[in-house]
Order: structure tokens, then C-alpha cells, then sequence
């Protein structure tokens, strides 16, 4: 046999069409008949069609060759403008940081090359870059690490060349050198000089913390990233969510932030005044004014709009070391504390951007003033100043920042359903699905000793050890039904949490039979497991099944538990909201209503259960297009959540994602538009810089710009939601998204579907 | 380098004319455009990184049809010959795989191993490259369909979304010139 010869190929190719479309007998007929008219024609086509069936055992070509690029770090020695690399310095989510040195040969220079991770769309964006760069460049002050230039380098990655500097954070630098207080209030002085200069050049630092003001070994201060965060987020007014592809979330660093920052106010050169009263009050007391019980970003934002510091003086106990850094006594530092620098810390720290110093030049007045002994220009207040006056006038965003930190503990209990997609109900999944990667988590840690591929570094994921528990478990646990019951039912709520629902429904199906082995068909716990395995089917959009199984269950519990029980109640909500995916939509409204007068009633109007359903009626509601009745009751829902939970609570981000879908719906787009991007911003200084929720509205806001026509807009969204990270559930579906019709038939939308689609499998592979 | 995105339309319909040397220019500029936008990751991410040909393929179509306007060609047009541009990076990093590492080095793994034995034979790439080069001279459609597939890693969905036509078309297409390359590659190979 040989090789094919195009003529020989063009001709045989129509026939091979023909026969790779039938099935096997019809081939056979088909090569039987064209033997009779063509027997070297038909022993060729045969020839190559035996060949074609072996193709499939062999695996030919299956496996391609080229996923993934894999690229090495080795940029040192690459050139950039006139510098080369030659170390890494830093990584963060802002981009990449290289020492590099002036590579022209007309004179030896150190200098700090900052990749920075953000898309420049286009051309425009990238010469207001460069122009913003230049302005920066300009400012030059002995105690200012200057921006030498900025650029994209050819391969299109803008970046930032500084002054290098040799040092270490200021705070460092102050206790390793056992500086006293007057020492450190005059190191800080020259701070507020380099600070005051690049003000009257009107550029704010925003982003003014230890790291970025260095002392070098000669005692010169010096700080860095002057404006950059300004650079950077001028991008972002262009293009509003170019600073999304920041990956850190990366400009601001929320525990020097002021108020204004953190409820998205308007950042002037008070802003800067702020931060640099956290500095100040830092050095001087070791701590930071929110104190040490700081645990979480929620608490940290809580205690920058509403919890006024406590006075500096007050807080150096007995026994504390600070003092011992600053070369005095406890005793003695409360004492150089307490008055003037007391006071002046509280003008500088004002919640309200008016009443803090005009200027950085009155602060530094005030500290000259101090260390010459003189009276200072603020009179010490009775830090009677609480929050009510700051609250009054910021209501909205105080309001809004509440939201957020609602955000963060996401206590869920019971079922909660979203919103009118399937991309909203997936969310209670996904939401346990966290704590669920915890508790794996530490499973990991205990199976981990055991297993031998530790040694060579793999690591074991949350996933197998479910795998390997799960099938250990049938064999441990097979004498001992009522056991393998409760087991099997943790583990299947192990994989649902997880999103991987036919394992779940495998073992939640594997714990009813057990439980009937065991001769506990009725209890509680089995009843759970029954509703948990319908509530699987729903999740795979199984309603049917489901809406069986509810049913009968709910029949079950209504003569067991009685209709009024907990645990019926909840089979109820679920077996609503089933109905409603099928579209029943009158009897699905009237299950809900019912479970959520039940729920006001056995558990009062602010029950966490009670609020869910309201939040699953609105959901219904909009189902139903009764879209002001739905606004209604999510705003309800949103201030109820508000008000008794508590700042913090993740199902808020939720429900006020809702909200915003519902008034997009209502045809309020403006409305819609300004609460995404107040939650936006929110959500990205409070949430982790990937987590899903962020992605899904910087994709709702996608959504908004579509319905606009606004379509570079909203495929720049787009694009940007994927590299943050959607839900798998969500980037399958964008594709056939109905809030994005307007982008289909656009080519550059079926590039990022696809795109979606790659990224989704990847997590999914993962 | 601007100069370069703004002729790939242009270059793009030479070679469709026939232009011989249109189709050496937009090969070579598409190259370097590949190049630069795996690069251009790896300035910004400081570390290594993965990417797969598809996702360097979807930028490459979102960065080149921004500059290069409403007049950019179709989809399917591009990344027919953007795949084939793509098979070159692949086999020249495969080449070079042993070389000195200097920056911004490739090295291509197959996907879901980081195993070193498993890295596709370069040798083997070669063979197949050229058999597909022979493929396109008979059935240059077939050929686009190994490039997307094979060496790009689309799927078939994806692929006769991309040109407008049936999954099964696509399928069919794939099978086809799996048995043009096996039988090639068996001669060649001596087999």
C-alpha cells in the first residue's frame, strides 16, 4: 500500500464522505455494489476504510501536543527601555517587581521595574498611560522615590520604572534602631514633607502604609508609589473596569484606607492626611488605631468607618513592649503621649474628611509645634465625636459597606434560592461548597501523613480524600448499617457542598438504604438524607424527579413530623421552588407564601430561615414578572438581613445581587448600574481578589451594558469577569444568556464563550 | 509591530488570492503576535506560567480584531490561519526544548502532566507537521481541521462554530484526514 497522491486523494475523498456517514450494514451494501461497477475504486475505499477502524484502537492523533505553553520566569537579562533585569524583587497581585540597571552604558543606575497586571484596551488607553506616567515623573523631592518612566514594553505589558530604593519599612527601621518618640515623630515630619510637595503638585498618595515608605541606611526616607494607584485608576474611569483586572483588589490596601475609601467617597488630600495619622499613631504605639482584636477585613472596614480609635496614650499597658522599643517605660511613654500627641492623632484620624488638618503642611505644623513645645492649633476634643454625625451624612454608603461586611461570614443555613436562573440557585451550593473545601482541607491534612506520593511533593486534593473515604467506607462500615447511614449521608453532603452531584446523590442514595437496613426508614436524620438527595436532583435541574420525590417526602413529614415541623417547612420551600423551575408558578407562589407565614410565625420575622424565603418568593416573583411586588420584598429582605445579622453575612452580597437583577428587569438601568458598581467596589475590597461573587457582577454589569448596546463595554466586562473567575455553572451558560442577546452573532462573544467554556473545564478538571 | 497588525487583513486576502509571499508575511506576523502575547503574560505574571493554544489563540483574536476594526475578517478565517501559524510555534519550542533556557522560553508539556517522558517527540511533531503540509496541498479544509483540533486543541463544537458549519461536518472532516495522515505517516515511518 502507498502513500496517496492528491489526484488519487480528490477522487476517493467524495466516496469516503459517503461511506463515514453510514453505519456499518449499509457500508457493507454499499462497497457490494460499487465492487460490481468499480472493483479497484471499491478495494481502495475498503482498504482505507479497515485502515480507519483501526485508527480508534490506536488512539491516532488523539492527543495533542501542545496544551499547555508552559513559560519560564527567566526575564533576567531581558531589556526594558534602557534598564535590563537582574533580580526579582517583589510579586503581588499588582504585577511583577524586578531590580534592573541602566543597561546604555552612560552611567551606572539601580532602578525598580514594575510590570503592572492591568489590560490597556487599545491604543488611547496606553498613551493616557504614558502621558499620566510622565505627570508622576515630574515630581521629584529628596524623600519621593521618583518615577523614572512608564511604558509598555514590546510585548505589550505596561510598566513603571522607579527609583530603586536600598531600605526597610519605616516602622521597621524605628524599632530596630530603639528610636525614641521625638526621634520618631521628627523621621515622620520629613514624610509629611515629601507627602505636602506632592500635594501642591496636586497628586495623593491613596495608598500611604510602611511598605511603601522606606528608610534607607543613611536614615533618608524615602516613599515609593507616589500616585500610582491614581495612574492606575485613571484607567478605570476610562474604561470603568480596568481596574478590575488588578488581581489584588491591589490598589488599596484596606488597613491604612480612611472611611471615605472604604465606602467609596471622594478621595482628596485628606485621604492622605488619614493614612498618615495610622502611620504616625503606628509608630508611636506599635499598633494600629483599629487594635489588635482585628481579625477579619470585615472587622478591619467596621472599625474604619464607625469605631473611633482609642487614644494612643491609652493603650501602652504596663509590661508593654512598645515602650521598650521606643527606649522608655510604659509609664513614660503613656505620659509623652497623652496630650498634644494624643489630640493631634485625633484631628488626623477624623472619620469626617473636613474635620481632619486642611493640610498636611497644618499637620506637620502642629508636630514642629510639639517638639518645640509650643501650643498646637487643635484643641484636644472630648472625642465625644461618635459615629452618628459620619453615619448621618453617609448614610447610603455606610449603608452599602454594611452590606459588604454582611459578605463575609456567610453563615447559611436551610435553603435559600436566589433568583430567576439557574446561575442564581446554584449559589447555596456554592456558598457551603467553601466550608466544605475547609473541612476537606483538614482532612487532607490528616490522611496526608499516610500517603507516599507526599514525599515527592504532589499533594493530595480535598477531592481524593473524599474519593478514598467514600469507598473505604463501604467495606469499614458494611456490619454496622446505622453508622454507614450517618456516614454516607455526611459524606454525600461533603460532595454536594462540593458541586458534585451525582456522587452526592450516589451516597445520599447509598445512606436511605442503609437507614432502611438498619430499621430506621423514619427518623429524622433519614428523612434529611431523602431531602437533601431531591434537593440534588434539583440542583442538576432533574425537576421532575425531584418534584416526585418531594412530593411523597413531603406527604411522609406532613403525617410523621406534622405540617408545621421545621424540617416539613423546609421540604416545602424546596418542593416551591422545584415547582417554580417547572414553571408552576401559581402554586409554587402559594407553597412559598405558605412556608414563609410558617417561618414568621415558629421562628419570628427576622429568623435567618425567614428571610431566605422572602428572598425564595421575590425569586418567584420574578418568575412571575411581577417585578415591583419582587423589589419590594428583596429591599425587605436586604434590610431585615441588615438590621439583625449583623454586618456580616455573604447571603447579602447575594440577595443585593438579586436586587440589582430585578431592577435591570424593571428596565432601570441607571438605577441598576450605580448599585453593581457600589457592590463591586465593596465586594473587591472586601472579598477575596477571585472569589466568584465579584466575577458574577462584573458579569451582571456585562449584562447591563448589552441591554444598552453598549457592546464593547459589555464584552470588555465580560472578559473581565472570566479572568476574575465565574463559576463554571456560570461561564457554560453565558453562551446562551438571554440578558446578553444582543452581543450573539458577535464574533468576538463567541471567542469568549469559548473562552468561558475552557476556563470552566479547567476548574472543573482541577 | 502596529504597522504588522493593521496588514494582517490585508495580507490575509494576498494570500487567499495566491500571494505567495502575502502568505510568508501574515505567517510571520502572526507568529510574532503569538509570540509576543504568550510573552506578554509572562511579563505580567513574573512566574511561570500556563497557558494553552487556545486561550493564546482567543487573545490573539480579541487583541488583532480591536486594532484592526470593523473590516477585521471572520473568525473562522483567522483562526484557520492562526492554527496553522500555531502548529510552527509548537514545533519550533518542541525543537528548542533542550536549548539553553533563556527568557521567555516555552517548553510544551502535554495537558494534565508535567511529566518530562510524556512531552511530545519533536521528531514525531516534525513527521506530522509534514504530512499535514502534504494534506493541504490535496484538502486544505482537512488541514485547517488538524491544525484546530490536533494541534490547538479545539473542540469540535467549537470548530464548526467557528466555520459555520455542522458538528458532524467537522467530525466527518477529522476522520477523513485521519486516514490521509495515518496512511502517510505509515509510509513515511516505514511501518
Amino acid at each position: 500500500m502507498s502513500s496517496l497522491n492528491t489526484d488519487r486523494w480528490q477522487a476517493l475523498s467524495p466516496y469516503l464522505d459517503e461511506a463515514l456517514g453510514m453505519t456499518g450494514e449499509e457500508r457493507a451494501k454499499w462497497l457490494a455494489s460499487l465492487r460490481a461497477q468499480d472493483p479497484a475504486l471499491a478495494a481502495q475505499l475498503e482498504a482505507l476504510l479497515q485502515e480507519h477502524g483501526a485508527l480508534a484502537e490506536e488512539h491516532f492523533l488523539e492527543q495533542g501536543p501542545a496544551l499547555p505553553l508552559r513559560v519560564q520566569p527567566a526575564l533576567t537579562g531581558q531589556t526594558v527601555g534602557v534598564y535590563t533585569l537582574v533580580s526579582p524583587i517583589g510579586q503581588g497581585g499588582m504585577g511583577s517587581v524586578w531590580l534592573a540597571r541602566r543597561s546604555d552604558g552612560r552611567f551606572e543606575r539601580q532602578a525598580a521595574v514594575k510590570f503592572v497586571n492591568i489590560a490597556l484596551a487599545g491604543g488611547a488607553a496606553e498613551e493616557r498611560f504614558k502621558r499620566e506616567g510622565s505627570i508622576l515623573g515630574r515630581l521629584t523631592h529628596p524623600h519621593i522615590a521618583g518615577l523614572l518612566d512608564a511604558g509598555i514594553s514590546s510585548d505589550g505589558a505596561p510598566y513603571l520604572i522607579l527609583e530603586y530604593v536600598d531600605g526597610v519599612p519605616i516602622d521597621q527601621y524605628c524599632d530596630e534602631h530603639k528610636l525614641d518618640v521625638e526621634a520618631r515623630v521628627k523621621l515622620f515630619r520629613d514624610v509629611l514633607g515629601a507627602v505636602a510637595e506632592a500635594h501642591a503638585h496636586l497628586i495623593v498618595h491613596r495608598d500611604i502604609k510602611p511598605s511603601n515608605v522606606l528608610v534607607r541606611k543613611d536614615g533618608q526616607v524615602k516613599l515609593l508609589d507616589f500616585g500610582i494607584a491614581k495612574l492606575l485608576a485613571r484607567e478605570g474611569d476610562a474604561a470603568p473596569a480596568t481596574l478590575l483586572t488588578m488581581e489584588s483588589g491591589g490598589a488599596l490596601t484596606p488597613r491604612f484606607a480612611a472611611p471615605e475609601q472604604v465606602t467609596g467617597g471622594t478621595v482628596t488630600t485628606a485621604t492622605d492626611v488619614y493614612a498618615l495619622g495610622v502611620l504616625l499613631y503606628l509608630l508611636l504605639t506599635g499598633e494600629h488605631p483599629a487594635g489588635t482584636s482585628v481579625h477579619s477585613p470585615a472587622d478591619l472596614v467596621k472599625a474604619i468607618v464607625d469605631t473611633e480609635a482609642p487614644r494612643a496614650s491609652k493603650i501602652i499597658l504596663a509590661g508593654s513592649t512598645a515602650a521598650e522599643k521606643r527606649n522608655v517605660t510604659p509609664a513614660k511613654l503613656r505620659r509623652q503621649l497623652s496630650g498634644d500627641l494624643d489630640t493631634i492623632l485625633g484631628k488626623a484620624l477624623k472619620k469626617n474628611p473636613q474635620e481632619r488638618y486642611a493640610s498636611v503642611t497644618a499637620f506637620a505644623d502642629d508636630l514642629r509645634r510639639y517638639l518645640l513645645h509650643e501650643a498646637i492649633s487643635v484643641r484636644p476634643d472630648t472625642f465625644a465625636y461618635r459615629t452618628a454625625k459620619f453615619v448621618h451624612r453617609n448614610r447610603t454608603a455606610v449603608i452599602l459597606t454594611g452590606l459588604a461586611f454582611m459578605a463575609l461570614i456567610g453563615g447559611i443555613t436551610g435553603t435559600l434560592i436566589q433568583a430567576r436562573t439557574a446561575r442564581r440557585q446554584r449559589d447555596v451550593a456554592f456558598r457551603e461548597r467553601d466550608r466544605a473545601d475547609r473541612i476537606a482541607e483538614l482532612m487532607t491534612g490528616i490522611f496526608k501523613v499516610s500517603d507516599p506520593s507526599e514525599r515527592v511533593g504532589n499533594s493530595v486534593t480535598a477531592r481524593e480524600v473524599l474519593d478514598k473515604a467514600s469507598t473505604d467506607i463501604e467495606t469499614g462500615l458494611s456490619k454496622d448499617p446505622e453508622l454507614l447511614a450517618h456516614m454516607t449521608y455526611v459524606m454525600g453532603m461533603a460532595y454536594l457542598n462540593l458541586g458534585l452531584y451525582s456522587r452526592a446523590e450516589a451516597l445520599l442514595d447509598r445512606s436511605i438504604r442503609a437507614a432502611n437496613s438498619a430499621g430506621e426508614g423514619e427518623n429524622r436524620e433519614t428523612l434529611k438524607s431523602m431531602q437533601k438527595l431531591a434537593w440534588t436532583l434539583v440542583l442538576e435541574g432533574r425537576f421532575a424527579e425531584a418534584e416526585s420525590q418531594q412530593r411523597k417526602l413531603l406527604d411522609i413529614e406532613q403525617r410523621f413530623l406534622g405540617p408545621d415541623d421545621h424540617d416539613t417547612v423546609g421540604v416545602k420551600g424546596d418542593f416551591a421552588t422545584t415547582l417554580s423551575e417547572e414553571g408552576h408558578l401559581a402554586e409554587a407562589e402559594k407553597l412559598q407564601r405558605e412556608v414563609l407565614e410558617s417561618q414568621k410565625r415558629a421562628l419570628g420575622p427576622e429568623a435567618s430561615f425567614t428571610i431566605s424565603s422572602m428572598n425564595n418568593l421575590a425569586a418567584i416573583l420574578i418568575n412571575e414578572r411581577r417585578f415591583p411586588e419582587a423589589d419590594k420584598l428583596e429591599r425587605e429582605a436586604i434590610e431585615i438581613k441588615l438590621r439583625v445579622a449583623g454586618p456580616e453575612n455573604l447571603s447579602t452580597i447575594h440577595y443585593m445581587q438579586t436586587e440589582a437583577t430585578i431592577k435591570m428587569d424593571m428596565g432601570e438601568l441607571d438605577e441598576s448600574e450605580k448599585s453593581l458598581r457600589r457592590l463591586l467596589d465593596l465586594e473587591r475590597r472586601i472579598l477575596r481578589p477571585n472569589q466568584p461573587e465579584i466575577a458574577l457582577t462584573v458579569y451582571q454589569l456585562a449584562m447591563v451594558a448589552a441591554k444598552r448596546g453598549r457592546t464593547d463595554e459589555a464584552l470588555a466586562l465580560l472578559r473581565q469577569a472570566i479572568d476574575i473567575g465565574l463559576r463554571p455553572a456560570d461561564a457554560l451558560q453565558m453562551g446562551e444568556d438571554p440578558d446578553l442577546n444582543t452581543l450573539h452573532g458577535d464574533p468576538r462573544f463567541a471567542t469568549l464563550v469559548a473562552m468561558a467554556k475552557e476556563r470552566a473545564a479547567a476548574q472543573k478538571a482541577n | 509591530m502596529r504597522d504588522a497588525d493593521s496588514t494582517i487583513v490585508s495580507l490575509m486576502e494576498g494570500a487567499e488570492r495566491g500571494d505567495s509571499s502575502a502568505a510568508d508575511a501574515l505567517f510571520a506576523a502572526l507568529y510574532a503576535e503569538l509570540h509576543r502575547l504568550a510573552k506578554r503574560e509572562l511579563w505580567r505574571q513574573g512566574a511561570v506560567v500556563s497557558i494553552s493554544a487556545t486561550t493564546l489563540l482567543h487573545e490573539a483574536y480579541l487583541d488583532i480584531s480591536a486594532r484592526g476594526g470593523p473590516s477585521f475578517p471572520d473568525r473562522g478565517r483567522f483562526m484557520g490561519y492562526a492554527a496553522r501559524v500555531m502548529r510552527g510555534l509548537i514545533i519550533d519550542h518542541a525543537r528548542s526544548r533542550n536549548a539553553i533556557k533563556r527568557g521567555g522560553q516555552f517548553e510544551i508539556t502535554r495537558l494534565g502532566t508535567e511529566s518530562a517522558d510524556q512531552v511530545a517527540d519533536e521528531r514525531e511533531l516534525t513527521r506530522i507537521s509534514e504530512a499535514v503540509e502534504q494534506l493541504a496541498k490535496a484538502d486544505p479544509s482537512l488541514a485547517e481541521v488538524v491544525d484546530l483540533r490536533f494541534f490547538c486543541g479545539f473542540s469540535f463544537a467549537e470548530i464548526a462554530a467557528m466555520q459555520g458549519v455542522s458538528e458532524r461536518t467537522v467530525q466527518r472532516k477529522w476522520e477523513k484526514a485521519r486516514i490521509y495522515l495515518h496512511r502517510s505517516l505509515r509510509v513515511a515511518g516505514s511501518l
